[in-house]
This record gives structure tokens, sequence and C-alpha cells, in this order.
């Protein structure tokens, strides 16, 4: 399930190609900062999407996935078998500058 | 052969024939890495071997911050009195097609974590953002928890790697 995402939501197309993205959009993803671009992917599935690319990328979050977070934080798991192969893999593959 | 992992250097990598199958990563790597690294809104980490310049993967880091701001009183004790908690967010992780199978993206991976686990700044925890759930299945083996209401969203406790990373 995912909360808060708006769908369904027709955009004009005005002459230039120009859209609006509506300003509840812009200031849930921080496109409203300066700097803010939005990448543009054509799919092959026919689907445009639109990715935010902002200064400080906005993490947004709801209760039940902010508790998920605050608890998870408060018991940090041990590191797992292919963590810890990932992590001796590294020690052995990289040469130190 | 030995590797190497260094900042994106836009006057000696060569990045003209990367290629990981995965068409937005390999256009942002193309088109767009090294203008978010110009103005500061990426870090960009390649991997290379040791006598060539050919980038054969590459992942990106940046700061970002994780809300806190609407968990329970009683949850809350053991974490900060902030609304907001300090993390990285490891945007974009990729390997060229033709480097598969040989460890590169474990490494990639783990060199992220290390390095925001030993970051002078301080951070909570690493998040990523998967593009489907195939690429989340693959952060999952390494740890990485995904957000009960965006799957594709997921997080691994800094704590978690410093036990595996030399104490900064």
């Amino acid at each position: 399930m995912v909360t808060d995402v708006m769908s369904g939501t027709f955009l004009s197309v005005q002459s230039r190609g120009t859209i609006a993205i509506p300003p509840e959009v812009r200031r849930r993803f921080g496109l409203d900062r300066p700097g803010a671009q939005v990448e543009l992917v054509e799919r092959e599935d026919g689907v445009i999407e639109l990715r935010p690319h902002v200064p400080m990328p906005v993490i947004v979050l709801d209760a039940v996935d902010q508790a998920f977070v605050a608890d998870l934080l408060l018991n940090p798991p041990e590191p797992n078998e292919n963590l810890r192969r990932a992590s001796e893999r590294h020690r052995r593959a990289i040469t130190r500058a | 052969m030995g590797y190497r992992i260094e900042r994106f250097d836009g006057e000696h990598h060569d990045r003209t024939g990367f290629r990981s199958g995965e068409p937005t990563l390999d256009t942002y790597f193309a088109r767009q890495a090294r203008q978010d690294v110009r103005r500061d809104l990426n870090s960009l980490f390649c991997l290379r071997e040791d006598n060539d310049q050919r980038v054969i993967g590459f992942y990106t880091l940046c700061a970002s911050s994780v809300p806190l701001k609407d968990i329970p009183a009683d949850m809350a004790r053991g974490l900060p009195s902030y609304a907001d908690i300090p993390a990285f967010l490891l945007g974009r992780l990729a390997v060229d097609v033709d480097h598969r199978r040989m460890g590169h993206g474990e490494v990639l991976l783990f060199d992220a974590l290390a390095r925001s686990a030993g970051s002078p700044l301080a951070a909570w925890c690493v998040v990523v953002d998967a593009l489907d759930t195939a690429v989340a299945g693959w952060y999952g083996r390494y740890g990485f928890r995904a957000l009960p209401h965006q799957p594709l969203r997921m997080i691994l406790p800094v704590k978690t790697i410093r036990t595996l990373t030399p104490v900064r």
C-alpha cells in the first residue's frame, strides 16, 4: 500500500509543451526548492515518468512507516551473512589509495 | 587484479562505454551525473580496475533526513528529540553489463555503507529507493528493510554497518 499518492490527475499540455505540476506535489517532493529538476523517462510500455531531482531529497513517511523506522533504529539488527561477505569482498578487492 | 573506488573525476574517468542495461541509470550517468556533482547535489563514486580508467560501476550518495515527528511518545525514548533525523541516501548504484556476476555490486554497496558509517557527518541510517521489486529483493539480501507502506524505500541502520567497519 502506498499513501499520499496523487493519481488520475490530468495535466494540460500547453502550446510549448509545458505542464504545471500541482503545488501540493511540488511541495511534497521538494520541487519548490531552488535548483529542483524533474527527470523525464519514456518507458517502453508507453508510460512517461517524472522523477524528482532536488538538492536535498525529501523523504516523506506516514506514521506507520515512521514507527517502523524508529523501531529499526532502536533495535538495529546484526549484519547478516551476505553483508559480512560483502564487507570481506570489499576488503579484499579494493586497493587503498 | 585490484580495484579502486574513487570520487568521480570527469577529467580522468572514462564513462563513454558504460552501460548497465537500466536506461534511467545509464541516462543519469551519461547526462546528469557530472552536472549534479558540479552543483554539489550528489557525491558520485566510481569503480575501476587499478590500471584502467574505464568505469565499471558507480553509486551516488547524498545527505538526507528521515521524519520521525509522528511516532508515539513511548517509542521516542532513545531517539533524538528532533522532527527529522539525519540519514544518507544511496540514490543510484549500477554495474556495467560486461562486469556482472563478479561481485562488483556488493563491493560498491558495501563501499557506500562504509563511507556512510565512517563519515564525519552524523547519520542514523542509510536509505535506498529501489527501482523495482527485483532490486528491492537484492538490497533485502544485505539486510535492508522495506517500509510497510513504501516497499521500494528501504532502510539499514548505521549501527548495523558499524559492527563491520572501523569506529570513526
